[in-house]
């Protein structure tokens, strides 16, 4: 029998604010089109070389990553932060703590491992970005696992130990061997790309769309 | 991963939509952060 669900490959990073974004319109594409979706989260490190315990605000990242004004990111958070109202997120940039997300990526293929992901990864962008939680640190991750309902000590163990780095490194390497420079990335039934935050209706759109190819192709 | 995944994609022209490339989140189509987007992907980090 083959399944009327479409898989959707996402890459996305847990500090990228317009994946969280993008994730509510995606998730309001798909209740538009109204069929059995399947999402697998894929990992993406916006910034690697970004330290664990960054010591500031995003505001003083960037700035000083970019050579910017504090007044210029201030606004240009405050204005991303007003979008994000948009899709009824309620962004509060000046709790985040700027961090290394490799330890989260690491998480996620965890939490994917014991079914779990979606969870995992809408617990992680809310964290950062409305609860002002650390999400670079393996306890404070631990905690955040914990919440929903996964296991303390086994997290501690699989994320101090590194066993699902090479999964994180492959989701990236997949990224690169697509061309994927940029998050959100959306792969459609493994045919179609879509790049970005789109309005809900082109998901639903481009969902619809294999749908009809695929019901063809039987 | 589907096995579809090793093929090449087909990008979908779905119009210009806000990415994050490095450290840099862009807005397209918005006026006041034309400034903010040009100045960030100077350096394309």
């Amino acid at each position: 029998m083959v399944s009327d669900a479409i898989k959707v490959d996402i890459w996305s990073d847990v500090q990228c604010p317009w994946c969280y974004i993008g994730k509510r319109k995606f998730e309001a594409g798909v209740r538009q089109y109204g069929g059995v979706v399947e999402v697998e989260y894929h990992s993406f490190e916006l910034a690697p070389d970004t330290p664990v315990d960054f010591d500031g605000t995003p505001v003083e990242y960037l700035s000083q990553r970019k050579g910017l004004p504090l007044e210029q990111v201030e606004r240009m958070l405050a204005n991303l932060t007003e979008i994000a109202e948009g899709v009824e997120l309620h962004y509060d940039y000046g709790s985040v703590h700027q961090t290394n997300t490799i330890k989260a990526h690491e998480l996620l293929h965890y939490a994917k491992s014991v079914g779990r992901q979606l969870d995992m990864k809408e617990r992680l962008l809310k964290a950062y970005f409305v609860d002002g939680r650390h999400i670079g640190r393996v306890d404070d991750l631990a905690a955040l696992a914990a919440e929903i309902g996964l296991d303390r000590v086994e997290v501690v163990r699989v994320l101090s130990s590194g066993e699902y780095l090479t999964d994180v490194k492959a989701d990236v390497a997949l990224a690169a061997e697509y061309g994927i420079q940029g998050v959100p990335f959306f792969v459609i039934d493994g045919r179609y790309g879509i790049s970005g935050a789109q309005d809900a209706v082109a998901f639903a759109n481009v969902l619809a769309q294999v749908r009809d190819e695929k019901v063809a192709e039987k | 991963m589907t096995d579809a995944a090793k093929k090449p994609l087909k990008i979908l022209d779905t119009g210009t939509a806000a990415v994050c490339t490095g450290d840099s989140c862009q807005v397209p189509d918005h006026g006041s952060h034309a400034e903010v987007n040009r100045l960030l992907d100077e350096d394309a980090v």
